[in-house]
């Protein structure tokens, strides 16, 4: 403690602080500290294990019939001592007391009667799913069929297109054919596999009347009746067209 | 039954179809023998034959516009009419001559087919009604 350093460090600091003797000023009996721990354990022992009963009762004493009296007493001081119910609330809040007791909320008469059919209405219908696969289906096939017509319809207009646009082809083939007709001299052999529907079509189309050539083309090459043969039987004329067997 | 529909329209397509294409090839054939008949009768040479059978194409289609439903002298008029407009066109290639044989060949054939139609027919008849005669008082 007596670090001639520490001194002259110490009053460059402060100098009235330099200025205090050194001395111990606080003293212990001897042996203090060797006993202390002793006496500690002695008072705990005394003071909480061999007298806790006589501290408790110390604290508790009451007058004689305070218990007796005291939820009265209290009840009697609340409703005398403070104000009526609807009083403390205005004091508390103007606002919540204007409510009052009243009941603010208020429905329509009958409403909850009414309320879960109005909620079932609300609630979206499953029902209609079915409605609407029918009607997809119709559009399906609706659309099949004008998809249908379409594709009949454009493959109409593409072979119009190619009959007039290939005439020379079709006409082309005609003079292979009728080239092959006079060099293989097939022209009978043909003319007997043409039906008689086609060679119809052929003479029709150029504005001849079939039945009419049909009937004169007959007296061109039959002999009719002779003229006797018309006096003796009226009925000639009618065997003679039915010998030629040209109705159809 | 929209099934149905779609099917009866697809089958009335094809029918058409398979007919129209029919129709085609039928009228083919005896345009050949047509086309055969009067080269070989009027002996056309191949130079003629290539501008006579355009012209004739063309005479052709005018004559198809004529209808068995029109009165007849009417008919034979507007196909005289044709006839004749095609006649200075058809003597500068085949010569007078044989542009009067040509309409001379054009009947001779349409006869030709007259004949076979009504031997057909007289077969067809003779085979479906052979009892005919015998039907008769």
């Amino acid at each position: 403690m007596s670090n001639p350093e520490i001194i002259s460090e110490l009053s460059a600091i402060s100098k009235s602080v330099a200025a205090i003797p050194r001395v111990n000023v606080f003293s212990v009996p001897t042996d203090y500290f060797n006993t202390l721990s002793n006496s500690i354990l002695h008072t705990i022992h005394t003071e909480l294990l061999f007298k806790p009963v006589t501290i408790n009762l110390n604290v508790g004493e009451v007058p004689e019939g305070y218990f007796e009296g005291l939820a009265s007493q209290i009840m009697n001081k609340i409703r005398d001592g403070k104000e009526s119910l609807a009083e403390e609330t205005k004091n508390i809040s103007m606002t919540v007391s204007k409510i009052g007791n009243r009941n603010v909320f208020t429905a329509p008469e009958g409403y909850f009667e009414s309320l879960s059919e109005v909620i079932n209405l609300r609630i979206p219908q499953p029902a209609r799913v079915i409605s609407m696969k029918k009607r997809t289906s119709f559009f399906k096939y609706a659309a099949a069929a004008v998809i249908t017509g379409l594709i009949g319809l454009s493959v109409f207009t593409v072979l119009d297109k190619k009959e007039s646009g290939h005439s020379n082809k079709e006409s082309l083939a005609v003079m292979e054919k009728a080239s092959e007709i006079i060099k293989n001299k097939t022209f009978d052999l043909e003319l007997r596999n043409v039906s008689d529907k086609e060679i119809e079509q052929f003479l029709t189309e150029s504005g001849q009347d079939v039945n009419a050539a049909l009937v004169a083309s007959v007296i061109d090459e039959s002999n009719l009746p002779a003229t006797d043969e018309y006096l003796i039987d009226d009925r000639t004329l009618d065997e003679y067209l039915i010998k030629l067997n040209l109705n159809n | 039954m929209k099934k149905l529909l779609l099917y009866l329209t697809i089958f009335f397509t094809s029918i058409q179809f398979s007919s129209a294409q029919d129709d085609g090839k039928k009228e083919d054939r005896i345009q050949a023998l047509y086309v055969a008949y009067i080269t070989q009768e009027l002996k056309l040479s191949t130079d003629e034959a290539q501008k006579f059978w355009p012209l004739h194409a063309q005479f052709d289609s005018e004559i198809k516009t004529l209808r068995t439903e029109m009165p007849e002298l009417d008919r034979q008029q507007a196909a005289l009419n044709i006839k004749k407009k095609y006649q200075e066109s058809f003597v500068k290639i085949l010569g007078a001559p044989r542009t009067n044989d040509f309409y001379r060949k054009d009947g001779e054939f349409r006869k030709k087919m007259i004949d076979r139609l009504r031997q057909m027919r007289q077969q067809n008849n003779f085979n479906q009604r052979p009892n005919m005669r015998r039907n008769l008082p």
